[in-house]
């Protein structure tokens, strides 16, 4: 199983006695970032850990940038992992912590140092550095974190529930560290059960639920997929009310409903509806946009899961 | 995405050196200094290094001062039997800091950084060893500096057997106390359980070895040999010469010590499950 995918696992499960934790996950994740989705106890920590090395898989492969990632050092000078646990050393300073984990990583004393600094500048705790971790907000933590995983340059970030328990602020600026990230070409494997943070970072997902896969590939692919299900298109234009009377005489059409400048129509078969709605709004000028609430992740988690 | 806020910076690639040699400095360094925080820890090690220790090499001094010229091996066994309570206390509060580095994050972060579950471990194993060893040798070493200074006169064989004997019965406590401390770590689901089981298990056997059996078989000294602080004892007669009329053979003493201290390393070889990889590695207590 060679491959140029960030993380690559075929029949991938993990037990523990009896709970099985992740059960026969086969998925490619290509480089660039992904969400990792699903509620709590859905498999997602277990799948990080596997990812890290930190546990061994009960069956199944799983490969990391190329490699099994099981007790691997060589791997995970390559990798960055922010747990979602608290930030551990709490009787250390924050630019102990730092050095401390820059040295664990490889890097000598100096290099160390200026790491630490460094990474502490860019998480925006600068002027914390010499306080106790202990003494730290909750946000002030998983910048922390943030800043012990990237103080090597990993080629792959794999962060699990980053953005949990965090302040607004906190949440807005790991948000902008992990999109300059990305940007500078690290790939990112991301959990959340918090769906509009990965929606704002990326398109692609990948859906656990009760340890199965449920769904992998573009949020609108996966939508694409479920067209049993009603899917809502929104339609801004300067007469809802003559759009909605052309558009309710439509086949694929379920509902519309008419606001003062949208309509809003549900349908069984996405991919027809707007084949034929391009058409007729090339020939009707006077609607500004079209847009589907439904391609968001959230609304295909809550199609899938229930 | 809006502009980076204030206050946060970019990402910079990182273009230094990286090392690729074992981590077992920076480790050993790390836990001795979480060691060092604990609070029982410190008192273990205070009350052994400071009263036992230095109290005994001050006694030394204080003899001499008051005429004696020459002093004996009997008040250099009774520290080192004094001394190994309180290294046991040391071991049975160390060991178990790999349960806690599971509760805290620690192991997580140790795990999933380039170091290598062998030298995780390791390093732990190093940390405990050189805490528990130090509040033995060390009194070892003074108190053989301090007969050098003050007395002209020393048993027979002491130059030959004190440090050497010292050092090496501080060993072989070392490692029965930190291998049984980090083995019940290992299989412990909490840190007071393995404390207190280590500790409060070394008290009640010597207690039933030495009493109880005692009482019971009033002609059989020889069941003290069940307690391990009793048999790793009677090492002082054979690295010292004394003792010549011990309760059991040396042998029975050595086979209960290489029992104890192999089933303790080999617990934390092989039986710690988040190490390797059976458990999640974050753990709540």
């Amino acid at each position: 199983m060679r491959s140029l995918s960030a993380v690559e696992c075929e029949r991938l499960s993990r037990w523990y006695g009896d709970v099985i934790a992740l059960n026969d996950l086969s998925a490619s994740i290509g480089k660039g970032v992904t969400g990792l989705l699903g509620p709590n106890g859905s498999g997602k920590s277990t799948f990080m850990s596997l990812c890290v090395g930190l546990l061994r898989p009960s069956a199944g492969r799983i490969e990391v940038l190329g490699e099994d990632p099981w007790d691997n050092p060589g791997l995970l000078r390559r990798i960055g992992y922010v747990p979602e646990a608290p930030a551990p050393w709490r009787h250390l300073t924050g630019r102990d912590a730092l050095v401390r984990g820059a040295r664990l990583t490889g890097l000598d004393r100096n290099d160390a140092g200026r790491a630490a600094t460094e990474g502490l500048r860019r998480v925006g705790l600068a002027e914390a550095g010499d306080k106790l971790v202990g003494a730290y907000s909750h946000g002030m933590q998983q910048r922390l974190k943030f800043a012990l995983a990237t103080l090597h340059r990993p080629e792959l970030l794999i962060l699990d529930e980053p953005l949990l328990g965090t302040d607004p602020l906190a949440r807005r600026d790991l948000l902008h560290l992990i999109q300059d990230m990305a940007d500078d070409g690290t790939s990112i494997l991301l959990s959340t059960h918090v769906l509009p943070d990965v929606e704002a970072l990326t398109e692609r997902i990948l859906l656990l639920h009760h340890g199965r896969l449920m769904a992998h590939g573009e949020v609108h692919e996966i939508r694409d997929l479920l067209d049993q299900h009603p899917r809502t298109v929104r339609v801004a234009t300067a007469d809802p009310r003559r759009l909605g009377a052309e558009l309710w005489s439509w086949d694929e059409v379920l509902s519309v409903e008419a606001d003062e400048d949208a309509v809003t129509v549900r349908t069984r078969n996405a991919a027809a509806f707007y084949a034929r709605l391009q058409d007729h709004l090339i020939e009707r000028p006077g609607f500004t946009s079209v847009t589907s609430p439904d391609d968001n992740v959230e609304a295909v988690f809550e199609y899938l899961v229930r | 995405m809006a502009p980076v806020p204030e206050g946060v910076g970019t990402y910079p690639r990182w273009r230094g050196r990286t090392e690729t040699g074992s981590r077992l400095g920076i480790i050993v360094a790390q836990e001795i200094r979480v060691l060092s925080q604990n609070l029982w820890f410190l008192a273990a090690a205070v009350l052994g290094l400071g009263v036992v220790g230095a109290g005994s090499v001050m006694e030394l001094v204080q003899y001499r001062q008051d005429g004696l010229a020459a002093h004996s091996w009997d008040r250099y066994t009774i520290m080192l039997d004094q001394l190994r309570w309180f290294a046991l206390a040391v071991a049975a509060v160390a060991g178990p800091g790999l349960l806690e580095d599971a509760r805290r994050g620690a192991l997580e972060l140790y795990l999933s950084r380039p170091v290598s579950r062998r030298a995780y471990l390791l390093g732990k194993a190093l940390a405990v060893v050189a805490a528990t060893l130090a509040v033995m040798a060390l009194p070892v070493l003074f108190y053989y500096v301090a007969s050098l200074a003050f007395y002209d006169e020393h048993p027979e064989a002491w130059h030959a057997r004190a440090v050497a004997g010292g050092l090496a019965f501080s060993l072989l406590w070392t490692a029965l106390a930190a291998g049984l401390a980090l083995g019940l770590a290992c299989v412990a689901r909490r840190a007071v359980t393995a404390t207190v089981g280590l500790f409060g298990g070394f008290l009640v056997l010597h207690f039933a070895a030495t009493r109880l059996l005692g009482d019971i078989l009033t002609e059989d000294a020889q069941w003290q040999v069940l307690s391990p602080f009793s048999a790793t004892g009677r090492f002082h007669a054979w690295l010292f010469g004394t003792g010549a009329d011990a309760a059991f053979p040396l042998l029975w003493a050595l086979l209960l010590w290489g029992a104890l201290t192999v089933l303790g390393w080999a617990l934390m070889a092989w039986r710690h499950p988040r190490v390797r990889g059976e458990e999640p590695v974050r753990r709540r207590m």
